[in-house]
C-alpha cells in the first residue's frame, strides 16, 4: 500500500500541519533525501541546533522524526511524504543508515512491524493540501502599529530586566543565607533548597539562572565526596560573578542568555556580529540528560579539524514526554559545515548555519589537530575571558587512564599532569593508550568525550 | 605561595562548612578588596571559587596505577565496514551475551578477533583459546616475563606463565605430546586453586586413553567435589568402573534386554514406570553411574551393543542415556550414539549439547547433513553440532532444507503479527548467519529480501556480517 496525496491528507493532524509542511517543500530545506525500497528518509534543518532526521515507510505509512513536535505526524514527515509522492526523482538510492535501521528494528520488536497508527485524532475541520499551497497575501506594514508594537516590546523588555534584577538580588541574599547557615547543611540536602530558589528565579524571568541552580544538586552528585565542597564553592562563586556581570550589562547578549533566555536561531543567524566558522568538523561527544524541569538536554560536541583546535557545542532541548530521541550525528562523523556561534567572550555554543555536500572523493578521514601541550593553560585563558564558565572543552595529549583506590584519573603519558574523572570508565577504555583525548574540564573533574588510541577511535557513553 | 593559598582556602572552607562569616578571617589583601563590595561574604566566595578553579588542581594522595594495556591477539580485527556491523549487532539489534559469543566464534572461524572497542565480552574465559591474553588482562595480571628462551611450557617455568596462557599452551602440548602434558599436570595441578585445578584436569579429555589412568587415580580423593566427579567420569571413559554394585543392579532392573525379531542383535527397552518416585530414583541412579557399569549390569558384550540395541520409547530414559554417554562413555560410544540422535525425539537441548561437546570436528562434520535434514526452523541442533566450526555450511547443503522453507514462509505479512513466529524467524536467521559460509550467506540474504524482509532489517544483521566478512588471518 503506497502513500497517496489523499492518504497524506488523511494522516495530517490538522490543516495547520499541512500549511507548515508546505513551507518545507523546498529542496534547500533538506540536507539529504534518500530512499531504499519502501524506506524514505531525509535530514531537515529546523529551529534547533541539530538537523531533524525524518523517515517513513511507504508500504505502511509508518514514520519517525527527531523533532520535538507533539503533532503526529509532524510537518517534517508530512513534507517528506508529500515531496516523495509528488516526485520521487530527487530521492537518491542509498543504503539505510544506522538510525533508520535502529528505527526499523524497534518497530519490529515493539509492534511486529505493523503500520503505526496515528495516536492523535485529527482536529475537526477540513484538511487540504491544495489549501496549504495557497500563499497568503503579504500584510501591509502600518507604521503607527509598528511603532506601537516596538514601544510595547521595549516596555516589556524593561519590565523583564527589572524582574530579573529583583530575582538576582534575592538569589544573592539566598547565597548569603547558605553561607551563614553552613555549607555542611546545604550539602546534606541541596535539592529542596535549590528547588525553592529556582522557582523564585523562574517567577523573576531568570530561567537560565533558575535551571543552573535547579541542576546543581545532580551535578554535585557526580563529583566524588572529597571534591564536592570545592565543586560547590566554584559554582556558587560563578553564580555571584554572573549576577554582578549582569548588573553592569543586562543588555549584553551573552549575559542575558546565561541569566534569562536564549535568542532564537533565526535572530542569531541574522546577527552580523555573531562569530562564524567554516570548517570540517568531527562529532567528538554527545551528552543527553533529563533535567528537573521536564526537558531533555542534548549537547553535541564538535571539534574543528582544520587549523588550531576549536570546539563548538550544539544544544537542543525537548520535552522528556516525547521519549527517547535518536542522535542526529554519530560520534566520529566528519562533515563540512558553517557554524554560527552565539556571541560570547569565549564562544562555544553554536548552530549549524549550513552543511556542505561533499562527493565521495573528498570524503577522506581527517586527522585531529595537535593537542594542547598545556591543556590547563587553555582552561585558564578561557576563565580569564569568561570567569563564569563551567565546563571548558580541552584536547588532551597522549595519556592513560589510571586508578587511585576507587577514583579514576586521566594521566598524561609523561605523568606531568593528572586530572580526576567523572565516574568510572569502561574497562576497555582503561586498557587503551590514548593518543589524544577530547574532554570537558570544570576545575574539579574531567568528563571524557572521545579520543584516538592505539586501538583506534573510542567514545564514552553518557 | 601555594601553601599559603591552600591554608587560606582551608580556613575559609572550614568556616563556611560550619556556617558564619569568613570575611574577617580572609588574608589582608583579599579583605581589602572584598570589603569594598556591598556583599563582602559573596565577593569572598567568588574570589575563593576562582582561586580553586584557576590556581589549583586536584592531585591524588595515592600513587596512580595504570591498567595493563589491552594486548594484541594473534588474529587481526575485522575491516572497518564489518566492525560497524558488529557494533550494530550489539547496540541496535541488542544481541544477548551468549548470542554475541556465537558472533565471536564466527569471527574466529573466519580468522578474526573481535575489536575490543566494538564488543568486550563479560566472560572472556569462555572464548576460543587465542583470547587467552585478554583473559589475563581482564584479571589485571601484570605480564611477567617468561623464563628466558622459554617458548614452551615446562615444570621449571610453570609458575612464570599466566593461567590462561598456560592452559592454552598445555592444550597444545596435550595434542602433540600427551605423555609430557600428563606428567606436567600430575606434578603441578595439586598446587593450584580448585577452580584452576579443575580446568587444567579437563585438558586430559584431549586424547584420553588408558595410559592416563594412574594420573587420574591420583585425584580420586581430591578435596574438591567437582574435581572428584570429573576424574570419576574420565576413568569411566577409559573403562575403569567404580560404580556401587547394588546401585548398578537396581538401575539395570529398570531395563529389559531381549532379542530383535526381525534383525540380528539385542534390544534394550526401558520398563514402563508407574510412579513418580520410580522415575526420580531411576534418574538419580543414571546421574551417578557409568556407561560401562550399565553395560556390565545388563550383562552386555560392550558399549556398542547397548547403544545400537537401545529402543527409544521413554524420552527421559533416552535423555539419561545420552547424558551418561556424554559423561562416561568412550569416544567410540559417543560417536555411535551421535549417529542415532535424529531418532531420539524429545531429547533436551542440554543433553544434545553435552554429547556433541564430546565429538571432534571431523565427527560433527560427518553428522551435520543428517542433523540439518532433521532440524527445525530455529536450527538449534545444527548450531550445537557446528560449535567451533561456524561459517562453513554451503548453499548446496542449505537450499533444499525443509527448515529453510519453513523459515522463509515466516516472512509473510500474516506471520509478521504473530510473536512466536517472529521469534522463530529471529532465531532461525541468527542461526543461519552463524552456520552459512560467505557465499551461502549472500544467497540467503537474497532469498529473504525477495520475501520482503528489508535489507536493513536488524534480523538480517548476522547474515550481512557473514556475507561481508572475507577470510582473515590464520593461527
Amino acid at each position: 500500500m503506497s502513500l497517496t496525496i489523499s492518504k497524506i491528507t488523511e494522516l495530517a493532524p490538522d490543516q495547520e500541519s499541512l500549511n507548515a509542511a508546505n513551507k518545507l517543500l523546498k529542496p534547500g530545506k533538506w540536507h539529504s533525501l534518500t530512499k531504499q525500497c519502501d524506506l524514505v528518509w531525509g535530514e531537515c534543518q529546523g529551529s534547533g541546533a541539530n538537523p531533524y532526521r525524518t523517515v517513513f515507510d511507504n508500504s505502511n505509512a509508518g514514520y519517525k522524526c527527531t523533532c520535538p513536535s507533539r503533532k503526529f505526524p509532524c510537518k517534517h514527515v508530512l513534507a517528506l511524504m508529500w515531496m516523495y509522492v509528488e516526485d520521487a526523482r530527487p530521492f537518491a538510492d542509498g543504503e539505510a543508515p544506522g538510525w533508520v535501521s535502529d528505527w526499523l528494528g524497534r518497530r519490529k520488536s515493539s509492534d511486529g512491524g505493523s503500520a503505526k497508527t496515528n495516536p492523535n485524532k485529527s482536529s475537526g475541520g477540513p484538511k487540504s493540501l491544495i489549501a496549504a499551497q495557497l500563499t497568503e497575501p503579504e500584510k501591509q506594514l502600518d507604521p503607527a502599529a509598528e511603532a506601537k508594537r516596538k514601544a510595547a516590546a521595549e516596555k516589556r523588555s524593561q519590565s523583564t530586566q527589572q524582574s530579573v534584577a529583583a530575582g538576582l538580588e534575592e538569589l544573592q541574599q539566598w547565597l548569603g543565607d547558605q553561607l551563614r547557615g553552613g555549607l555542611a547543611a546545604f550539602l546534606n540536602d541541596p535539592t529542596p533548597r535549590c528547588r525553592t530558589i529556582a522557582a523564585r528565579l523562574v517567577d523573576a524571568k531568570a530561567q537560565a539562572m533558575a535551571s543552573r541552580l535547579d541542576e546543581l544538586p545532580s551535578r554535585l552528585l557526580q563529583v566524588s565526596s572529597e571534591r564536592r565542597l570545592d565543586a560547590l564553592l566554584q559554582e556558587l562563586g560563578r553564580v555571584v560573578l554572573l549576577c554582578r556581570a549582569w548588573a553592569t550589562g543586562p543588555n549584553d547578549p551573552e549575559l542575558a542568555r546565561l541569566v534569562g533566555s536564549t535568542e532564537t536561531r533565526e535572530s542569531l543567524l541574522g546577527l552580523t556580529e555573531a562569530p562564524r566558522a567554516s570548517s570540517t568538523w568531527e562529532v567528538v561527544g554527545e551528552q543527553v540528560a533529563t533535567r528537573r524541569d521536564g526537558l531533555v538536554s542534548q549537547a553535541t560536541w564538535l571539534l574543528n579539524l582544520e587549523g588550531e583546535p576549536r570546539f563548538a557545542v550544539l544544544l537542543d532541548y525537548f520535552p522528556a514526554s516525547l521519549g527517547k530521541r535518536g542522535s542526529t550525528f554519530a560520534i566520529g562523523e566528519q562533515f563540512p559545515a558553517d557554524l554560527v556561534y552565539y556571541p560570547a567572550r569565549y564562544p562555544l555554543r553554536a548552530v549549524i548555519a549550513g552543511r556542505k555536500t561533499t562527493d565521495s572523493s573528498e570524503q577522506r578521514e581527517r586527522a585531529w589537530p595537535t593537542a594542547d601541550a598545556q591543556p590547563l593553560e587553555t582552561y585558564r585563558e578561557a576563565l580569564e575571558q569568561a570567569p563564569w564558565l563551567g565546563e571548558v572543552p580541552l584536547l588532551l595529549p597522549s595519556g592513560r587512564i589510571a586508578q587511585a583506590g576507587s577514583s579514576y584519573w586521566w594521566q598524561a603519558a609523561d605523568q606531568s599532569l593528572a586530572l580526576p574523572l567523572v565516574g568510572r570508565p569502561a574497562r576497555e577504555i582503561a586498557g587503551l593508550t590514548m593518543q589524544q583525548t577530547a574532554g570537558l574540564w570544570d576545575g574539579v573533574s574531567l568528563t571524557l568525550l572521545s579520543g584516538q588510541s592505539d586501538w583506534g577511535r573510542w567514545s564514552y557513553d553518557h | 605561595m601555594t601553601i599559603e593559598l591552600l591554608t587560606t582556602l582551608e580556613n575559609l572552607k572550614a568556616i563556611w562548612m560550619m556556617g558564619g562569616s569568613a570575611a574577617e578571617r580572609a588574608p589582608a589583601a583579599w579583605r581589602e578588596v572584598v570589603q569594598q563590595d556591598p556583599y563582602p561574604e559573596l565577593a569572598l566566595l567568588a574570589l575563593s571559587g576562582q582561586a580553586i578553579q584557576y590556581a589549583l588542581r586536584p592531585v591524588s594522595g595515592v600513587k596512580l596505577q595504570t591498567a595493563p594495556p589491552i594486548p594484541r591477539l594473534r588474529l587481526p580485527t575485522p575491516p572497518d565496514p564489518v566492525r560497524q556491523q558488529i557494533r550494530n549487532l550489539d547496540r541496535v539489534a541488542k544481541l544477548s551475551d551468549p548470542q554475541m559469543s556465537g558472533v565471536i566464534q564466527l569471527l574466529a572461524s573466519r580468522g578474526y578477533a573481535v575489536h575490543p572497542l566494538d564488543y568486550l565480552p563479560k566472560q572472556i574465559n569462555q572464548l576460543p583459546d587465542f583470547y587467552a591474553p585478554w583473559e589475563a588482562w581482564d584479571r589485571a595480571e601484570s605480564p611477567r616475563g617468561r623464563a628466558s628462551g622459554a617458548a614452551e611450557l615446562t615444570a621449571e617455568n610453570w609458575d612464570d606463565w599466566m593461567p590462561a596462557d598456560r592452559r592454552a599452551a598445555l592444550s597444545v602440548l596435550r595434542s602433540q605430546q600427551p605423555a609430557l602434558a600428563r606428567q606436567l599436570i600430575t606434578e603441578k595441578a595439586s598446587s593450584l586453586a580448585a577452580e584452576e585445578r579443575l580446568r587444567v584436569l579437563e585438558l586430559l579429555a584431549i586424547g584420553l586413553n588408558s595410559e592416563d589412568r594412574t594420573a587420574l587415580e591420583g585425584f580420586v580423593d581430591d578435596r574438591s567435589g567437582k574435581v572428584r566427579i570429573l576424574v570419576q567420569q574420565y576413568l569411566a571413559r577409559i573403562g575403569v568402573v567404580k560404580d556401587d554394585p547394588a546401585d548398578l543392579g537396581e538401575y539395570a532392573a529398570f531395563f529389559s534386554v531381549g532379542k530383535r525379531l526381525l534383525k540380528r542383535g539385542l534390544k534394550i527397552t526401558a520398563n514402563p514406570l508407574k510412579t513418580d518416585a520410580q522415575k526420580k530414583r531411576r534418574a538419580e541412579l543414571a546421574a551417578k553411574l557409568s556407561l560401562q557399569g550399565l553395560v556390565q549390569g545388563l550383562k552386555l558384550p560392550g558399549e556398542a551393543e547397548l547403544i545400537s540395541g537401545w529402543e527409544h520409547g521413554d524420552a527421559q530414559a533416552s535423555d539419561d542415556l545420552v547424558r551418561m554417554v556424554a559423561a562416561t562413555g568412550s569416544e567410540v560410544a559417543a560417536a555411535l550414539l551421535a549417529e542415532r540422535l535424529p531418532e531420539l525425539e524429545g531429547l533436551s537441548v542440554e543433553a544434545f549439547q553435552l554429547l556433541f561437546d564430546r565429538l571432534g570436528k571431523a565427527s560433527r562434520r560427518g553428522l551435520l547433513p543428517r542433523v540439518l535434514e532433521n532440524d527445525g526452523p530455529r536450527f538449534t541442533a545444527a548450531l550445537t553440532c557446528c560449535q567451533g566450526m561456524f561459517g562453513e555450511v554451503s548453499w548446496t547443503k542449505l537450499k533444499s532444507l525443509g527448515a529453510l522453507k519453513a523459515l522463509l514462509k515466516l516472512c509473510s505479512e500474516e506471520a509478521a503479527s504473530k510473536p512466536v513466529e517472529q521469534e522463530t524467524l529471529r532465531e532461525g536467521l541468527y542461526a543461519l548467519g552463524l552456520l552459512a559460509d560467505q557465499a551461502a550467506a549472500e544467497e540467503l540474504l537474497r532469498a529473504f529480501t525477495e520475501k520482503k524482509l528489508f535489507a536493513s532489517d536488524p534480523m538480517l544483521g548476522i547474515l550481512k556480517l557473514n556475507a561481508c566478512l572475507p577470510p582473515g588471518g590464520t593461527l
